[in-house]
């Protein structure tokens, strides 16, 4: 599967579904295994995993999905930030999941649940790196859910601020 | 507002409406805007950069406890990484709120400000030993532990700042939202109160429209009642001339139905063809320049077309309105016809009684002078018995026949005044003449009958001398003798006086007759002025009187525009007063114009031939014995025939001609004899009647008459007559002595016969016809000898009829020129009749205008 991944970085989503689509087929239900640390576990009702019910990633197999980036500023940081991550929809939909719910929580167990209709592409991003760099627990990593939020008013709501998860860490898809 | 009356929509209250429309648009753009502003809020405070600040606030606290918790479960438990973990975490949310843009405001308070940068530096302390290895790490627990205790306060303090401030800012955005949803609340009340307000003011019109409604429906019924009720037709067209209105009367009239017309051109189907084209012209007109003769103009009198083609004299009236749905003419008509025909009728009935008035009068006057005729015979016949040896006894029998003859022959001319007066065939006279003389001769011929009464008559003129005044004398002297003598009728042993005054600085003369007779009773006084009113029976019989004339008085007064009266005391006298518009000229008597002619120059008259044509034979021996008295050799003829027949045999120098007899009359007579060729075929015939109408003396003169002598005849008369024809019919000496022009007592006796006006208009025409005539005699002469000479000689003999001396002479001598062979020199001497002519165009024309000034 990691042969058929042309490039990292900016590639359009439509490319990395199909060809994410393609490796997932290819290598039936079982995803590959996370070499690295486990930065994020994903749990519930989903189609592919690598445990027991799960789905388990290191920074590389994120990387690998997606790595998609926009500059915006955010009511947290001073002035504008490169957030770069894979798209919380291309990632549901690599797992194939399937379900009225997403619980996205924080290592401090914050936890916010976003309806799974409302997850649309070009708006929740899972960044793993800001300015181009990881960003550690201190600096609200290793994930921190945004929204290109200069992009539209539409997105500078009380929802989507509460939305904006910072040092995530699990996700669960509920029924 | 949908129930809304159409009749409410005065312009006054839409105005009103718009500004209850435009408060209510205000009062709603408020609202909305305040809505909008209210929404804006509730966004901001559901949005936008808030986040959950107290939660976060709160969790940093919690975290911080973590923190704490997991540093004393390190030192038991001897596990490192949550220790690091539970760092990371709350060096992250410290990290936040240095740098989160949210919380800017709040880096703003100092104490917040400086606890967190406490804090923070603290935290950056403490991260050597937290990164430090493990081993380093479980070392320093004990001061971290330290550390963190420290930092305890600052941290709490921390989170209560923060929460104070944002439940301040809380406070503050619920205080404007609250302020601003009061506001809304205060608009809406306001908003309210006026859509009550408008509500009670568009229910208000709405009632006033209502009524103004019921007032319009109510009046319009009342209209439209009157419309179809009146008997005058009533049309209303627009400005198209197309029918919007038609009532029934019109309907009636003009016979078509309603539905017939509506809608359609008036001017195709009332309007008579003849008048169409004026009555487009005219509309156009008044659509165009606003003029009309006819719109707003009052009654006018036209035709109308009925439906079956009659046309009918109709009475209307237009005037315009202006309507909501443009100009209409509103047209009353009414139907004249019977209107018409009866006022036809009545005219025709009042011709009628006109003509039968004329009628009778006439009646009146042919009477009169049929009567006068042989009263004239026996007046005559009576004179000149008188004449014959009588015995004394015959003379009382025939001086009695003679006073009756004479009272008879008074009423028969009292009743032809008032027939000549009611026909009104005089004309009145203007002309200067002296009072006092007609005055005098009036009273001259009353008093024999005066002094017979042993009455005295005196005449007082003190207030106005001796005065020279225009006016009608022969009328005055008439009013005047009518009044005298019936004064003097009834006063015995008393005194009729006659004054006259003039009134004040007018031209008005007050005539008084007074006398000291018996008086009239107070209640006949009204009546006194009336026809056949005669008072006294006894005094009637003693001295007769039709009762007519002071009827004639009244109403010859009245015909000179003056006015009568009479104030009487029985048993003390009468008083008869009457005025007239009189003005005094001089108060001096005219100069004598002409002098009077000698009484006796009928005596110097050579005796003459004379043939009297005459059927009656008491006229005959009157006229014969007359003239015979005269000197003049007369013969007698019993009709026309025997007139012409005896003036073809012998030559007399006069031919007196009676008018009516049978076989042939006195006009025919006179023609033939004119147009003959027998020896008197040249005489003066001068006609003898009872008629002298202007149209009579026309036909007599077109006949060849030289004059009229109208009955009764007189001595006196006849001499006059005679005397001035015969001086004209003296022989010329061959040359020709310059004579007078006109013989002016000719032309005036003329106008004094016929009236100014027909003697003006005779007069006019003759110059005219003269004119023509002797301008054809010089330029052109016929060429035959005998209608030259008949031409001269019609000229002669009209000419003498405006006394026309010296050109009668001329045409005379002319005549005779040509009828005793010398036709050549007749002709010859023809141009010379143009200069006199011209004299006596001159003098005639002087005359005419002096009589007309007059």
């Amino acid at each position: 599967m990691q042969a058929n991944i042309p490039t990292r970085g900016s590639v359009v989503a439509a490319v990395l579904f199909l060809t994410s689509t393609l490796a997932i087929s290819a290598n039936a239900d079982e995803l590959a295994r996370p070499e690295g640390d486990i930065i994020l576990t994903v749990s519930g009702n989903i189609a592919h995993t690598n445990g027991d019910g799960i789905a388990e990633f290191d920074m590389e197999m994120l990387e690998e999905i997606g790595a998609t980036s926009f500059d915006t500023a955010t009511i947290w940081t001073d002035g504008v930030q490169t957030f770069t991550g894979v798209e919380m929809r291309t990632l549901l939909d690599y797992l194939g999941a399937e379900g009225s719910t997403v619980r996205a929580t924080a290592i401090n167990d914050y936890a916010v649940d976003i309806p799974n209709d409302e997850i649309e592409e070009g708006a929740e991003l899972v960044a793993y790196a800001r300015n181009g760099e990881p960003m550690s627990v201190r600096d609200k990593g290793p994930l921190w859910v945004v929204y290109p939020f200069d992009s539209s008013p539409e997105l500078q709501t009380e929802v989507k601020y509460s939305r904006s998860i910072w040092q995530m860490d699990r996700i669960e898809v509920l029924e | 507002m949908e129930n809304q009356d159409p009749a409410s929509q005065a312009p006054l209250r839409w105005t009103k409406i718009g500004i209850l429309a435009a408060v209510l648009s205000v009062c709603l753009i408020a609202i909305a805007l305040l809505g909008f502003e209210v929404s804006r809020k509730m966004r901001e405070q559901a949005t936008a950069g808030s986040d959950n600040i107290q939660w976060t606030l709160a969790q940093l606290e919690v975290e911080f406890l973590r923190l704490e918790g997991e540093v004393d479960m390190a030192v038991t438990m001897d596990d490192l990484s949550d220790v690091r973990r539970k760092f990371d975490i709350f060096y992250s949310r410290i990290d936040t709120f240095r740098r989160g843009t949210v919380y800017s405001q709040l880096r703003d308070q100092p104490d917040f400000n400086d606890l967190l940068m406490e804090v923070a530096s603290g935290l950056d302390a403490l991260i050597p030993i937290i990164d430090s290895p493990d081993s380093q790490l479980m070392a320093n627990l004990g001061p971290l532990r330290t550390q963190l205790t420290q930092m305890e306060p600052p941290v709490r303090a921390i989170t209560l700042s923060g929460l104070d401030y944002f439940a301040l800012k809380s406070d503050e955005s619920r205080e404007e939202v609250s302020l601003t949803l009061m506001r809304v609340a205060a608009l809406t009340i306001a908003l309210v109160i006026a859509l009550v307000i408008v509500s009670i003011v568009l229910f208000q019109l709405y009632r006033v429209a209502q009524r103004n409604a019921e007032e319009v429906r109510t009046a319009s019924a009342r209209l439209a009642a009157m419309v179809s009720g009146t008997l005058d037709a009533v049309i209303v067209i627009n400005a198209d001339g197309l029918i919007v209105e038609y009532n029934g009367a019109a309907e009636y009239i003009f016979g078509y139905s309603r539905e017939e017309v509506m809608n359609q051109p008036m001017v195709d189907l009332i309007i008579p063809v003849e008048y169409r084209r004026r009555h487009l012209n005219g509309m156009k007109r008044h659509l165009t320049e606003g003029i009309s003769t006819v719109v707003g103009h009052g009654r006018h009198q036209f035709f109308g077309l009925r439906k079956n083609g009659e046309v009918f004299p109709c009475e209307f009236s237009i005037s315009r309105a202006q309507s909501a749905s443009g100009l209409l003419f509103v047209s009353f008509l009414r139907d004249t016809s019977s209107q018409v025909a009866a006022e036809t009728e009545l005219m025709k009935a009042r011709d009628e009684a006109l003509a039968g008035e004329r009628a009778r009068a006439e009646f009146m006057a042919v009477m009169s002078h049929e009567m006068r005729t042989p009263l004239n015979g026996m007046l005559g016949t009576m004179e000149l018995m008188g004449d014959t040896p009588l015995t004394q006894r015959q003379r009382d029998y025939l001086k009695i026949m003679e006073t009756s003859g004479r009272l008879l022959l008074h009423h028969v001319n009292d009743v032809l005044d008032i027939a000549r007066l009611e026909t009104g065939s005089s004309d009145i006279e203007r002309r200067p003449f002296d009072l006092y003389n007609v005055i005098s001769e009036v009273v001259d011929g009353q008093r024999a009958i005066a002094t017979r009464n042993r009455t005295m008559v005196e005449i007082d003129l003190d207030a106005i001398g001796h005065p020279t005044v225009l006016g009608d004398q022969q009328r005055l002297r008439q009013v005047l003798l009518n009044l005298t003598s019936n004064a003097i009728k009834f006063t015995r042993d008393g005194v009729v006086r006659i004054e006259a005054e003039r009134l004040g600085d007018s031209d008005i003369l007050e005539f008084r007759v007074i006398d000291t007779g018996i008086g009239i009773p107070e209640d006949k006084l009204e009546k006194i002025f009336d026809d056949f009113i005669t008072l006294d029976a006894s005094y009637s019989r003693e001295f007769g009187g039709t009762g007519l004339g002071l009827g004639i008085a009244r109403r010859l007064v009245n015909s000179m525009e003056g006015a009568i009266g009479v104030e009487s005391e029985i048993g003390d006298g009468s008083l008869f007063w009457f005025r007239l518009p009189m003005p005094i000229l001089s108060s001096a008597p005219p100069p004598q114009l002409f002098s009077e002619p000698a009484k006796d120059t009928a005596k110097g008259l050579s005796s003459l031939d004379i043939l009297v044509v005459e059927d009656n034979q008491i006229n005959q021996l009157v006229v014969e014995e007359m003239l015979t008295k005269e000197g003049h050799r007369v013969t007698l003829a019993n009709d026309g025939e025997e007139g012409v027949a005896a003036a073809a045999l012998r030559r007399y120098e006069v031919i007196l001609m009676d008018i009516s007899m049978p076989r042939m009359d006195g006009i025919e007579a006179c023609r033939r004899i004119r147009a003959g060729d027998g020896r008197s075929k040249d005489s003066r015939i001068i006609a003898l009647t009872a008629h002298a109408l202007p149209s009579d003396l026309e036909k007599f003169e077109d006949a060849g008459m030289n004059d009229v002598l109208v009955k009764p005849i007189s001595r006196n008369k006849l001499s006059k007559i005679l005397d001035i024809k015969h001086a004209e019919q003296a022989p010329k000496p061959a040359a020709p002595v310059p004579s007078a022009t006109i013989d002016e007592t000719v032309v005036s006796s003329l106008f004094t016969d016929l009236g100014a006006e027909r003697g003006n208009k005779l007069l006019g025409s003759f110059l005219a016809e003269t004119d023509r005539v002797v301008g054809e005699l010089v330029t052109e002469p016929e060429e035959q000898d005998s209608d030259l000479i008949a031409k001269i000689h019609k000229l002669a003999g009209s000419a003498s009829l405006f006394g026309t001396i010296a050109l009668g002479d001329e045409l005379r001598t002319l005549e005779t020129m040509g009828k005793s062979g010398q036709a050549p020199e007749m002709r010859d001497r023809l141009p010379e009749i143009e200069a006199i002519w011209s004299e006596t165009q001159e003098a005639l024309n002087a005359f005419a205008a002096n009589s007309g000034a007059a």
